[in-house]
């Protein structure tokens, strides 16, 4: 119990003796279990495993921040997912300000950039604790960038070349707005895709085992235009195959508002069984010094 | 001298249960574990909070910004031990400031506490399904309000002051009291239940954390105060009898013994 215990220390930002003065400060980054703003940081992240990571990519309005709420609105309504207990994470604050983000996107017509940016802030790991009654704990670590950091990442190529997460990732999740392939919006979108996976090529950013699966969100936008949807998804992901030259997983399709979506549910707990296999197959890793070896 | 800190949101009832648990003490009910075994120096601030509970009337809040220690010289009948115990009574402001990474008043608390007691009172709501047409008209041409404390979970809140409590103050054991049991009680028949059912991720940190964690129901106004003379009156008989506040142990039975936390936290 004690070592439990002694996980809790160190694993949030502390607070400070100091207030916040001024109402940016109240209400940016101010709070504590704030999301954690830089790659390196999960080096000091406290844990017996070496941790799953999972990169979120996708353009402003494909539906990460969606999926993320929708995954934590899960665990925090089941406390378990599978046989996996949630119990806990470094970044509680950082999910709730994406759950209120969420929230407000739904009920208001137009959020500007900036006060979506402000909400949301710019920190972008996100952590998630299990406990498994025969495999123990395990950290799942999720990178949910703005998708304004993915335009700059498809325009610049030496900001990909920071991205020291993206490089470790041990899943890469690319977001799909099914919208916009029944709407013409294929071509646009596959522009996009390919001009940023060519500079994460240029720069190195897949590991050669990480996991590709393309995550087609928004799926209830195509009803009535299944046929379309159909073919402009196939076209797509061809394309897709082509640039990448990596090969695909099984491409997902949610609606990732839904509350309780099944497929949500069933991709989030293949995402934490991987941590599992992963760490099985990974025997000689020094227990407490693995992140040490793994992001320098 | 033992020292337990009373922690929780703003209305979590610590005031309330203090309040009532201070005139148990000067007036033990027969087998309670704990009495005072003599007077404090000063009332005064004791007396702030057995008045309104006597007198049926909400407590008014604690003044945020402060430390209202309490020391109480108490002795246990079994044995007859007799220990002073601190209670700091601390506005949940000054607690829900710690979340916003403010936590001068707690740590400007002079010693580290053996012990926490944590109420809680309000519990998630369905935050995401909500929205969909319960909440107050908004203007949806505006720019949105900013992220505030108020659009935490109250579960969530609760897990982040525990976490920082116990890096700023390393207690040794812990409480959590679920207040307002008497609304509750037809639909849990124990508060381990009622806290693995509505606040399930809340549960999981404890157990996993604190798995020697003490887990009880208490209401300390033994019901809710309103107009009805009858119901004012049955209070009233039920505090001259000693069996208006209660508590519910984490088996669900019930006992009219206030004291059996902080027996807990403090001997056992």
């Amino acid at each position: 119990m004690s070592e439990k215990i002694d996980l809790i220390k160190g694993t949030i930002q502390n607070s400070s003796s100091s207030s916040p003065n001024d109402i940016d400060a109240y209400n940016i980054g101010s709070f504590i279990g704030e999301a954690l703003d830089n790659d390196e940081k999960i080096n000091s992240l406290i844990s017996m495993t070496k941790p799953e990571i999972t990169v979120l990519v996708g353009f402003v309005g494909f539906g990460k921040t969606s999926f993320i709420a929708s995954c934590y609105h899960m665990l925090l309504t089941d406390g378990n997912i599978g046989d996996y207990m949630f119990y806990d994470s470094d970044t509680l604050t950082g999910f709730e300000r994406r759950v209120y983000l969420r929230r407000i996107s739904q009920e208001y017509d137009e959020i500007t950039p900036q006060t979506r940016r402000t909400i949301r802030g710019e920190p972008h790991l996100l952590t998630l604790r299990f406990s498994h009654p025969k495999h123990g704990d395990k950290v799942v670590v999720i990178s949910d960038h703005s998708g304004e950091d993915y335009d700059d990442y498809r325009n610049k190529k030496a900001n990909l070349e920071k991205d020291v997460l993206l490089r470790n990732a041990d899943r890469i999740l690319f977001f799909v707005d099914c919208g916009k392939l029944v709407n013409n919006g294929r071509l646009n979108m596959q522009n996009q895709y390919s001009q940023l996976i060519q500079n994460m090529h240029e720069t190195s950013s897949f590991r050669d085992s990480v996991k590709i699966q393309f995550l087609f969100n928004k799926l209830d936008l195509t009803e009535g235009k299944e046929e379309k949807y159909k073919l402009e998804k196939q076209r797509f992901l061809d394309t897709m195959n082509d640039i990448l030259h990596i090969p695909i997983g099984d491409s997902v399709e949610v609606i990732s508002n839904q509350v309780e979506s099944e497929t949500v549910k069933k991709l989030l707990l293949d995402i934490i069984d991987n941590t599992r296999m992963n760490i099985q197959g990974e025997n000689d890793f020094s227990k407490l010094d693995w992140v040490k070896s793994m992001l320098k | 001298m033992a020292k337990c800190l009373i922690a929780g949101l703003p209305a979590a009832g610590k005031s309330t249960y203090i309040g009532a648990l201070a005139y148990m003490l000067q007036r033990p009910i027969a087998g309670q574990m704990l009495t005072l075994s003599e007077n404090p120096e000063d009332l005064s601030y004791l007396n702030k909070l057995i008045d309104p509970w006597l007198s049926l009337q909400k407590m008014e809040r604690t003044t945020r910004g402060y430390v209202n220690n309490i020391d109480l010289n108490l002795v246990r009948l079994i044995d007859n031990k007799s220990f002073t115990v601190s209670l700091p009574d601390i506005a949940g402001e000054d607690y829900e400031s710690i979340v916003r990474m403010n936590s001068d008043v707690i740590t400007g608390w002079t010693d580290k506490p053996d012990a926490l007691l944590l109420f809680v009172n309000e519990w998630p709501k369905d935050f995401l399904k909500e929205q969909i047409g319960e909440t107050e008209p908004i203007d949806k041409t505006k720019e949105p309000p900013l992220f505030t404390l108020k659009d935490m979970s109250p579960e969530v809140q609760n897990i982040l002051i525990l976490k920082e409590l116990y890096n700023i103050l390393t207690w040794k054991k812990l409480a959590i009291g679920l207040s307002s049991w008497d609304k509750y009680h037809e639909d849990y028949i124990s508060p381990v239940s009622m806290l693995s059912e509505r606040a399930p991720f809340l549960y999981n940190f404890i157990m996993h954390y604190f798995p020697n964690t003490y887990i009880f129901g208490v209401s300390a106004q033994g019901d809710e105060y309103d107009n009805d003379e009858n119901t004012q009156n049955k209070l009233i008989e039920r505090t001259e009898s000693g069996t208006r506040a209660y508590i519910v142990d984490k088996d669900g039975n019930k006992c009219h013994d206030l004291t059996i936390p902080l027996n807990f936290l403090i001997f056992d």
